[in-house]
């Protein structure tokens, strides 16, 4: 019983979240991660808005880190957002829809003028590049976050929950008292409900790293050039709108 | 002949503007004191930011709703707003009024502007438009829109 004891505080510490997992097993990949690192920094330096033409980080290794087995590609999470300016709003939601369905991607939110698109990573310039040339562009914000770190954890405590599920398993099959048993199996259910929570987490990880994540606003242009726009002689028009109302 | 009086009082009353608009403001809105500097009657605030409010305009000859329904919406788009929505409605006074709702955005962030306008009509003069408009962020104001049109269909005069 003591020694049942004892492997259920081990299995308990294993898998409890954010605790020893990084200390002794997550030396290695922080390393490589340095290493790799380097080369990212280099990358940035020159700019976020023109890496990712094909992210080295789709979650397979690239061929450069193919042979070197102890290299963890990086993993990325691409996001823009954007403001275009067009003339017709209808036109361009349709179009940044077809965009990203014609890349392999899908639509994830319409709205009345903003639309937010899902790509594979590796489409995700192609896919900023089709968006702007549908008017000119307000603003832009690119973004390129790296989740390596995070990614390597979360493998790291899924591997260490899986074999403390196993060792448990084990352990269940020699308990020889009822006490015993029930301890092994509640522990049991918290290890797999760990592994389930874990498991969630690492597939909503994955897809955002496979799939870029664009949201467009459109704006529409404020006047057609060669128009000449009357002003109505009641003052009291100019003052409807956000501005007036929410200026306190 | 007592009718005839009482009404050219009233209606003396209402273009002398002794008679304010009002709105029944929703739960967790308060009002704000308006004095007589803005070109609001009643503005009311929610804690989260979303803004009610109502005025009185004096009509132009001939000045239909549709004219300025119209109008309004042209001004808007001007500015950048997007006209999601135009509807038909009537007041709870029975006033019938245009209820538009537009989206705009503003530091990159959606929101959300509705005005309603109504147009009364006067033996006396050309009549009066009445406004409400409410404004907020897109993702505050949305789950609330219901309530918020029911709140711009309640603008009245304090005389009524």
């Amino acid at each position: 019983m003591r020694r049942t004891g004892i492997l259920l505080v081990w299995a308990a510490s294993v898998i409890a979240p954010g605790c020893a997992v990084s200390g002794f097993k997550g030396m290695a990949p922080m390393a490589e991660y340095s290493a790799d690192s380097e080369a990212m920094a280099a990358r940035d330096a020159r700019g976020v808005a023109d890496t990712p033409d094909a992210p080295p980080s789709r979650g397979e290794p690239s061929r450069a880190t193919e042979h070197t087995a102890a290299v963890q590609p990086r993993k990325v999470v691409y996001t823009a957002r954007m403001e275009i300016i067009v003339a017709d709003l209808e036109h361009a939601l349709g179009e940044a829809r077809k965009t990203a369905e014609g890349l392999g991607g899908y639509l994830q939110h319409l709205a009345s003028s903003r639309i937010t698109i899902r790509v594979p990573a590796e489409k995700f310039n192609a896919a900023v590049d089709a968006l702007t040339k549908l008017g000119p562009v307000a603003s832009r914000d690119i973004t390129a976050q790296d989740v390596t770190e995070q990614y390597t954890d979360l493998e790291i405590r899924l591997a260490n929950a899986r074999a403390a599920l196993k060792r448990l398993q084990a352990l269940l099959e020699k308990a020889s008292n009822v006490k015993d048993v029930l301890a092994i199996e509640k522990e049991l259910i918290r290890v797999r409900t760990e592994i389930e929570r874990l498991q969630g987490r690492m597939n909503l990880l994955k897809n955002r790293i496979a799939y870029a994540t664009i949201t467009v606003s459109f704006r529409r242009a404020a006047h057609v050039s060669g128009h000449i726009r009357v002003k109505l002689p009641f003052w009291w028009l100019s003052q409807l709108g956000l501005e007036t109302l929410m200026d306190f | 002949m007592r009718q005839a009086i009482l009404a050219t009082v009233l209606a003396g009353a209402a273009v002398l503007g002794g008679c304010e608009m009002r709105l029944d403001m929703p739960d967790n809105f308060v009002t704000v004191d308006e004095g007589s500097l803005g070109p609001y009657d009643v503005r009311g605030v929610s804690a989260d930011g979303m803004v009610l409010a109502a005025r009185r305009e004096p009509n132009a000859e001939n000045g239909t709703l549709a004219f300025w329904t119209e109008a309004v919406k042209r001004e808007l788009a001007a500015r950048n707003y997007t006209l999601g929505r135009s509807e038909e409605v009537e007041s709870d006074g029975g006033l019938a009024g245009t209820l538009m709702t537009f989206s705009a955005s503003r530091g990159g962030r959606p929101f959300t502007y509705m005005t309603a306008v109504f147009v009364t009509s006067s033996m006396f003069d050309d009549g009066e438009v009445f406004i409400a408009e409410a404004g907020g962020e897109e993702s505050i104001l949305t789950p609330r829109q219901d309530e918020i049109r029911k709140t711009l269909l309640t603008i009245r005069s304090a005389m009524w």
